[in-house]
């Protein structure tokens, strides 16, 4: 399936509902659902909030194939490359005893890799491709 | 953002009436939690039973609501949803809330307005 947005958080938030409902009818099961909608949500906000920041009609598109046992993943905007046009090193945020010092972000990309798998970035002309998988624990209706 | 805040002796307990706290919403959502607990009692404890997605903007405006509101209170969570429990659990900041099972439970049983 295929998904189309601008550079948004609104439109984020309502195509992370549709896929939802798209994967929902392909027999995904809530556990997959829940993981396939946050890392969806971290990629397409790290999109919005850095590659397509100075471009707000930047386009997003989301390509979700289901396989057997996977959910393969891929999406491409026009925004500005990654620093050093590769994957940011996960940051694994250090907790501190003190309030003060909790992270407040850092989380997106370990998120990420502890949900998917087959991580890969590319800067493809003016686009980035990021593609990804995710394992399904739901094998029931696969395709 | 809608919450709402209910008083008591020992708590203010900040219920989340939306189902998300996402990059959209985790400005107002932060704003809106220091309006209703600042002046209030020392405990915090936000209930989020209507919460069924966190993503790691929203995670982070949680994490800085607890810091905007001081020293003076403590934030704690409640009725964390499946899919929350595990954005909470992968970025290991369970383990830095005090985490009860429902919003009753962490004022010791006293009722609850629904």
């Amino acid at each position: 399936m295929k998904l189309k947005l601008r550079s948004d958080a609104l439109e984020v938030r309502q195509a992370l509902r549709d896929a939802r409902s798209a994967l929902a009818g392909l027999g995904l099961n809530e556990d997959d659902l829940a993981r396939v909608e946050i890392v969806l949500a971290e990629i397409l906000n790290n999109v919005v909030e850095h590659a397509c920041a100075e471009c707000p009609d930047c386009r997003i598109n989301i390509d979700l194939e289901r396989g057997s046992a996977d959910l393969k993943i891929e999406i491409v905007d026009d925004g500005k490359a990654m620093p050093g046009e590769k994957l940011p090193e996960p940051k694994r945020a250090t907790l501190h005893r003190e309030v003060e010092h909790f992270p407040e972000g850092g989380f997106g990309w370990s998120l990420i890799h502890d949900l998917a798998h087959d991580v890969v970035y590319e800067r493809r002309g003016r686009h980035n491709h990021l593609s990804l998988a995710i394992g399904l624990q739901g094998a029931s209706g696969a395709s | 953002m809608q919450l709402t805040a209910e008083q008591f002796p020992d708590a203010t307990v900040i219920k989340v009436l939306e189902s998300r706290i996402d990059a959209a919403g985790a400005i107002a959502f932060k704003d809106s939690v220091r309006e209703l607990a600042v002046g209030g009692p020392d405990r915090v404890v936000l209930d989020l039973t209507e919460v069924d997605f966190v993503d790691s903007s929203g995670l982070g405006a949680i994490v800085a609501s607890m810091k905007i509101l001081g020293p003076e209170h403590k934030l704690e969570l409640a009725a964390l949803t499946a899919a929350v429990q595990k954005v909470f659990r992968l970025t290991r900041m369970d383990s830095v809330f005090v985490i009860h099972e429902d919003a009753s439970v962490a004022v010791n049983g006293q009722s609850l307005a629904s």
